[in-house]
C-alpha cells in the first residue's frame, strides 16, 4: 500500500480550513421549476387523449393549464435579482433588536418574489416575518429589506448567513440561491443597577466627589484652626472666636476623583446562561457586574479601567466619562471565557495595574486557587482591594451519586473558610447582590485608611 | 444497584427528559412563528385536489373508503410537498379517475359543465402549489403576492368559463363533422398547443 492511500494520512486536522481548492460561488441564474413542467405535461397529456379518446371535455382541462402558462411566460425576467447585505458595524443592547438591512435589486422590468431565509446565533431570536419571508419586489426597483431579531445575551453574534431566491411567472421560474455571508452584530451587556454613597480611598485626583486627604475648598469639614495670613474671610468661624477671642477658621478637605480598577476573574465558567430573562452565568453576572459598578464611577467622574484576568489578558486603559463608560460596555461584550485556557499569570496581571493608589475591584467567582491567590497577593501588596463574589447562588454540582450533597457542603465550608482567610488579610470580600451591596464594604475601606 | 449502574440509569433519564423538554419548545415555537397565509396555501393546494377528485367520479365511488384514502392521501401529499412531482400525481389522478369513471360507469356522463369546476379546481391547486412551493409554514408572505395570484386566478377562471361556454355552444358541430376530419384537426391543434408550450420552456431554460 502506498502512502498516498494510507488511511491515517486522510484523517480530518484540527484546522479549520478546509482542504483544496475551494469550489467557485455558483452563479445565480434563472431555471425552471417542477410547477413549469407540470404546467406543461399536464395540458399536453390531456389534449393527447381528447385526441385519442375523442373527449371535448378533457380540452376544457387543458384549457386554463395553457391559457395559464402562456400568459404567465410572456413577460419573463432576462436578469437575476442580486441582494447586498449592509455588513456594517451594527450595535444594539442586550434586550434589544439586531438587525441588518438587506437590499434587493431587481434589473429587470417583471416584477419578482424574493424569498429570504435567514439564519442566526441561538442568542438572536428572529422576530416572525424578519426571518423567514417573501417579499414583492417591483419592475426596475431596488428594495430594502430587514432581517431582525431580539439580542438574548451579550457579546458578539453572528446575524446569517441569508439565503435568497427569487421566483417569477407564477412560480414557474426561479434562481438558484444566492447566500450572503452575514453580519457581526455586537449585542453590549445591560449592567444592573448600581448606586453607591460611600466616598473611595486615595481620593488624589483633581477635582471629583470624593473626600481626600488634602486641604481644599469643599464643605467636608476637616478642622477648626487658628487664623493664618493668607486666609479667606468668609472662612472665619465667627462663634469659635467670639468665645475665645482669637480668630479661627474652617478648614475643609478638598474632594477630588480617584482611579478604579476592575479585574475580571474569567479563568472558569459555571452556570448555564438563560440571556437576559433567564438565569446568569459566572460571566454573564461578572459582566453586568462589573458593567454596572464601571457606569457609576466613570459618569461620575472617576476614572475606570479593566483589566482580564484570563486567557486574554485584555487592558481596557482608565478613563471617565459617558464615552468612556460605552467604550467600556463594547469591551465587557467581547469578554469570552474559552473552554481549555491558558492560566493567566498574576505577576503578568500585577505588572498591568496602573497605579498602586487606586481601588481595586476583583470580580471573581473564587473557583480557583489562581483567583485567590490573586486576591491575596494584591491586598498583601498593600493595594485597597474589593472583592465581588460573582458565583451565582443557583449554581450547584450535578447529582451525580447520593454523596453529592455532602460533597458540595463541605466545598461550600471549605470555600467559606478561603473567604474568612481573605477578609483577615483585609480584602472586603461581599457577594454581588443589588444597587447598594457594596457601599457597607466601602465605607470600611475608606475608614480603614483614614484612620 | 450500583452507583455506576445508577448514574446510567440517571443519565438514561435525562437525555429522554431533555428530548421531550426540546421536542415541546419546538412544538412550542413552530405554534408562535405559524403565518396563516403559508398554511392557508397548503391548504388550498390539498382542499382543491380532494374536492376535484372527489367531484370526478360518481357520489357512489367518492364516499367509498378505498377511494377516500387515495384521494386523501394524493392531496395531502401535494399539500404537504407542493415543490417535487406530488401536484402532478394528484393531477394525473384526477384526471385517470375521470377517465376511467367516466367511460365505465353508465350512470356517470362526462358533462362540459361538471368538467368545468374540476378543470378550474385543478388549475387553482397548481397555481398554488406554484406559488407555495419554497414557503415554509413559517415564512411570512407579502400580500400583495397573495392579491397577484387571486387576480390571474380570477382571469383564468373567466376564460375557463367563457371557454366551456364556447364548447357547449359548438358542441353539436362537432357531431356533422366526419371522424378523420375530427381527429386530423385535433391532433393538429394538440401538436400546436403542445409546440407553443415547450417552446416557452425551452426559452425559459
Amino acid at each position: 500500500m502506498s502512502l498516498g492511500f494510507d488511511p491515517a494520512l486522510s484523517l480530518r486536522t484540527d484546522n479549520a480550513k478546509v482542504r483544496g481548492a475551494p469550489r467557485p460561488e455558483r452563479p445565480v441564474e434563472w431555471r425552471r421549476t417542477a410547477a413549469l413542467t407540470r404546467a406543461v405535461a399536464v395540458p399536453a397529456l390531456c389534449l393527447l387523449l381528447a385526441v385519442v379518446f375523442g373527449r371535448v371535455e378533457l380540452v376544457l382541462f387543458a384549457a386554463p393549464f395553457a391559457l395559464g402558462t402562456i400568459l404567465l411566460l410572456r413577460d419573463r425576467p432576462a436578469s437575476t435579482p442580486r441582494g447586498t447585505l449592509d455588513a456594517g458595524d451594527q450595535t444594539c443592547a442586550e434586550g434589544a433588536t439586531a438587525s441588518a438591512v438587506l437590499s434587493v435589486d431587481n434589473p429587470s422590468p417583471v416584477p419578482v418574489t424574493t424569498l429570504v431565509t435567514a439564519a442566526a446565533d441561538p442568542w438572536i431570536d428572529l422576530h416572525t416575518g424578519r426571518g423567514d419571508f417573501v417579499e414583492h419586489v417591483g419592475p426596475a426597483t431596488s428594495r430594502e429589506l430587514v432581517v431582525a431579531g431580539r439580542a438574548r445575551r451579550w457579546g458578539g453574534h453572528h446575524l446569517g448567513p441569508v439565503h435568497l431566491q427569487s421566483f417569477a411567472c407564477g412560480g414557474l421560474l426561479e434562481t438558484t440561491v444566492q447566500s450572503l455571508p452575514g453580519a457581526k452584530v455586537w449585542v453590549l451587556p445591560v449592567p444592573d443597577w448600581f448606586s453607591s454613597a460611600a466616598t473611595l480611598p486615595f481620593a488624589d485626583g483633581v477635582a471629583g466627589v470624593h473626600r481626600s486627604r488634602r486641604m481644599g475648598d469643599s464643605g467636608e469639614l476637616a478642622e477648626v484652626r487658628l487664623y493664618q495670613p493668607g486666609d479667606r474671610l468668609r472662612r472665619i468661624d465667627w462663634r469659635t472666636s467670639a468665645r475665645s477671642q482669637d480668630l479661627y477658621v474652617n478648614a475643609t478637605l478638598s474632594e477630588r476623583d480617584t482611579d478604579v480598577t476592575l479585574i475580571l476573574d474569567l479563568q472558569l465558567e459555571a452556570g448555564e446562561s438563560g440571556g437576559i430573562d433567564g438565569t446568569a452565568s459566572v460571566a454573564d453576572l461578572t459582566v453586568r457586574a462589573a458593567g454596572a459598578v464601571a457606569a457609576h464611577y466613570a459618569v461620575q467622574g472617576d476614572r475606570v479601567g479593566c483589566v482580564e484576568f484570563g486567557a486574554r489578558s485584555r487592558r481596557m486603559r482608565a478613563g471617565a466619562g459617558r464615552r468612556h463608560n460605552l467604550a467600556l460596555l463594547r469591551w465587557l461584550a467581547s469578554v469570552d471565557i474559552p473552554p481549555d485556557p491558558l492560566p493567566p499569570s498574576v505577576h503578568m496581571l500585577r505588572r498591568q495595574l496602573d497605579s498602586q493608589r487606586s481601588l481595586h475591584v476583583v470580580f471573581t467567582p473564587l473557583l480557583g486557587e489562581r483567583s485567590i491567590g490573586l486576591v491575596a497577593e494584591l491586598a498583601r501588596a498593600g493595594r485597597p482591594v474589593l472583592c465581588v463574589d460573582t458565583l451565582p447562588d443557583h449554581v450547584a454540582p450535578q447529582p451525580r451519586t447520593h454523596w453529592t450533597p455532602y460533597a458540595e457542603r463541605l466545598w461550600r465550608l471549605g470555600r467559606e473558610n478561603t473567604v474568612m482567610e481573605l477578609r483577615e488579610l483585609g480584602v472586603a470580600v461581599e457577594p454581588w447582590a443589588d444597587s447598594a451591596s457594596l457601599d457597607a464594604v466601602l465605607t470600611q475601606m475608606t475608614r480603614r485608611r483614614y484612620r | 444497584m450500583t452507583d455506576i449502574e445508577r448514574g446510567l440509569l440517571r443519565a438514561v433519564r435525562e437525555g429522554a427528559r431533555d428530548r421531550i423538554a426540546s421536542g415541546r419548545r419546538r412544538l412550542a415555537s413552530w405554534i408562535r412563528r405559524v403565518v396563516p397565509a403559508s398554511v392557508l396555501l397548503r391548504a388550498t393546494v390539498g382542499l382543491a385536489y380532494f374536492i376535484a377528485a372527489e367531484l370526478a367520479v360518481p357520489a357512489a365511488w367518492g364516499s367509498s373508503a378505498a377511494y377516500l384514502i387515495v384521494a386523501a392521501g394524493v392531496s395531502l401529499f401535494a399539500a404537504f410537498a407542493p415543490a417535487g412531482p406530488a401536484p402532478l400525481v394528484a393531477s394525473l389522478t384526477v384526471v385517470a379517475a375521470w377517465l376511467a369513471t367516466t367511460s365505465l360507469v353508465a350512470d356517470h356522463e362526462a358533462t362540459l359543465w361538471l368538467a368545468a369546476p374540476i378543470a378550474l379546481l385543478l388549475y387553482t391547486a397548481h397555481s398554488a402549489a406554484a406559488i407555495a412551493q419554497r414557503f415554509r409554514t413559517t415564512t411570512a408572505v407579502d400580500g400583495e403576492i397573495i392579491l397577484t395570484w387571486g387576480r390571474h386566478l380570477g382571469i383564468i377562471s373567466a376564460s375557463t368559463v367563457f371557454f366551456a361556454l364556447a364548447l357547449a355552444l359548438f358542441t353539436a358541430y362537432f357531431a356533422a363533422i366526419p371522424a378523420t376530419v375530427a381527429v386530423a384537426i385535433g391532433l393538429m391543434a394538440a401538436v400546436t398547443v403542445i409546440y407553443v408550450l415547450a417552446r416557452s420552456l425551452h426559452n425559459s431554460g
